[in-house]
């Protein structure tokens, strides 16, 4: 329910202003390819984001991952000398990716509108518990641990624009689906931004999807996991007693 | 090209790369007989494997190691089973009053510091340890190139004690006759110092069985290896069906590279004198010690990490 109620605030957050400019029709967006498969020798892929916005405005793409209960250790002095964990934080509702494309530097960008598209809208999405925690206080730091793995990004000068045509320009800009990014689905929305305002949203869903030998091998350890832990060690048994006999009895490795 | 995607882990790898880990871990455990288990886990987080996959993937991979490593010691005649079978029921036993401990602790809240400082204790003071023995060792070796007929040396407080225990019992393997509450007493401690410290005890079990239980080198890394093998079986499939973080695609990939590196360590191992490997496993010991404290002291550059993993 809680869940809900947040995305319906979201919804109506973003989408109002599109309803209220009434040019939805005229803004457009594909992605190619919509669905991305990950296969066996699967090392993260780009996808294409292309349509057309009004001549006079700019397009900020962001993706947005599944929102995610995540526990963290927050690390704390003890003692006066030791950095050690200090308490356990519960973040809701937290993407667990967050990256956004932008035609220019977005410190350049109308600062309200690029605040509702940027990393800084994160503090309004995330919930820390337990609430006595400082909110700003972990946010920033959880969003610095994903910027570290890459998954949360602000990717500067990254849109490019085409030729203008009846007061509509094209814009292209290569988002990168990297391969930590999990199987699921991912929304791709197209901010458009227009005399200082956040003037429209639209979004598509992207899919990412395992096949082949991944789909079978997550099919099996998360449906079947003691099938799965045994076979794992008759396989490292199988392997070790192959190796020792390459190896001719001198097997031994990492123990 | 040369990528692999690994779904447990949900990323994927360089195979040379995770190859060549296997490989450098390999080459270092085939020189002492230790360093999977606080040495590979740490490196493949590095590589993108998150803590929790890399921790179980990791005894997956020692399964198939052990396994190869235990057959060769045992065709040499290195595996004391008596021992072995001993320090692995004491070793159960401490290992499940462990992680009762940790559990009692956690909910005080001071289970993280009780590791931190634990990891820093064991690893300073049993690397020291080694350091200071192995440096005696071979001060005596260049001070007198050759010991004429061995003197029988005065009995230790400690020697004595160990006669003096109950249930006496012959350890043909490891030439020795202690009592058989021994290895059961020392399985239980190393046993709960894993269990609190969060790895398999490799690196605890091998000084307790050259320094307190007396054992020959070559028998000693035979019977750990022996005690290990079982240990890590548990640990696999306990941790696919609570965690599901067991990858053997990940595991496999270690394991071909940590055999092939194995086989150069040991030729390396064989070249060095006892003390000398004793001297270079204390002071891996010690520098991961160095990198703990100064975990512990240093600013860390993010304040929150993700639960889970070691």
């Amino acid at each position: 329910m809680k869940k809900l109620i947040i995305l319906l605030s979201l919804a109506i957050l973003t989408f109002g202003g599109m309803i209220g400019t009434g040019f939805a029709a005229d803004i457009s967006m594909t992605l190619t390819p919509a669905v991305v498969e990950i296969g066996t020798f699967y090392d993260g892929t780009s996808v294409m984001v292309e349509g057309q916005i009004p001549a006079n405005a700019e397009a900020v793409v962001r993706v947005g991952g599944e929102g995610e209960e995540l526990h963290l250790k927050k690390k704390g002095k003890v003692g006066g000398i030791l950095w050690m964990n200090t308490g356990d934080v519960t973040l809701e509702n937290a993407p667990n990716v967050y990256m956004v494309y932008t035609p220019k530097e977005i410190t350049d960008l109308d600062i309200s509108p690029a605040r509702q598209l940027g990393i800084p809208a994160l503090k309004d999405r995330i919930t820390v518990a337990p609430a006595s925690e400082d909110k700003d206080f972990i946010v920033r730091e959880f969003i610095k641990l994903k910027k570290k793995e890459a998954l949360y990004s602000v990717n500067d000068e990254t849109v490019k624009y085409g030729d203008i045509s009846k007061g509509m320009k094209s814009f292209r800009v290569q988002i990168v689906v990297l391969p930590r990014m999990k199987q699921g689905i991912y929304q791709i929305d197209l901010g458009v931004i227009q005399n200082g305002k956040l003037s429209g949203i639209i979004s598509k869903e992207l899919k990412v999807k395992f096949i082949g030998f991944p789909a079978k091998l997550s099919k099996l350890a998360f449906g079947k996991p003691i099938t799965h832990g045994v076979m794992a060690v008759f396989i490292a048994i199988a392997a070790g007693l192959f190796m020792g006999i390459v190896f001719k009895g001198k097997g031994g490795g990492a123990h | 090209m040369w990528h692999m995607y690994l779904p447990i882990a949900g990323n994927s790898v360089n195979i040379i790369a995770i190859f060549g880990l296997g490989g450098f871990v390999g080459l270092l455990s085939g020189i002492f007989g230790v360093g999977g288990g606080f040495l590979m886990t740490p490196l493949l987080i590095m590589f993108g494997i998150p803590a929790t996959v890399a921790a179980a993937s990791d005894s997956n991979q020692i399964v198939g190691a052990s396994t190869s490593g235990t057959l060769a010691h045992w065709r040499l005649g290195n595996v004391d089973v008596k021992m072995g079978v001993l320090l692995l029921i004491g070793g159960i036993v401490g290992g499940t009053g462990g992680v009762q401990v940790i559990k009692v602790l956690r909910a005080m809240g001071n289970a993280d510091f009780l590791i931190s400082v634990t990891y820093v204790l064991m690893l300073g003071g049993v690397g020291s340890y080694m350091f200071w023995e192995s440096l005696q060792g071979l001060r005596k070796d260049i001070d007198i190139p050759a010991e004429p007929a061995a003197t029988p040396k005065k009995e230790s407080a400690y020697a004595r004690m160990l006669k003096a225990l109950p249930w006496q019992s012959k350890f043909e393997k490891s030439g020795s006759e202690i009592s058989l509450l021994l290895p059961l007493i020392f399985g239980v401690l190393v046993g709960v110092l894993a269990a609190i410290m969060g790895v398999g005890g490799g690196f605890i079990m091998v000084p307790v069985m050259v320094y307190l239980l007396r054992m020959p080198m070559h028998v000693v890394v035979g019977t750990s290896l022996f005690q290990i093998l079982f240990t890590c079986i548990n640990v696999t499939i306990m941790q696919s069906y609570s965690n599901h973080t067991v990858d053997f695609v990940l595991a496999l990939l270690l394991l071909a590279g940590s055999t092939i590196g194995a086989q150069f360590g040991t030729a390396v191992g064989k070249k060095l004198k006892g003390d000398q490997l004793k001297i270079l496993l204390a002071s891996l010991v010690l520098l991961v010690c160095v990198k703990m404290l100064a975990g512990l002291l240093m600013t860390p550059d993010i304040l929150v990490a993700m639960k889970g993993g070691h």
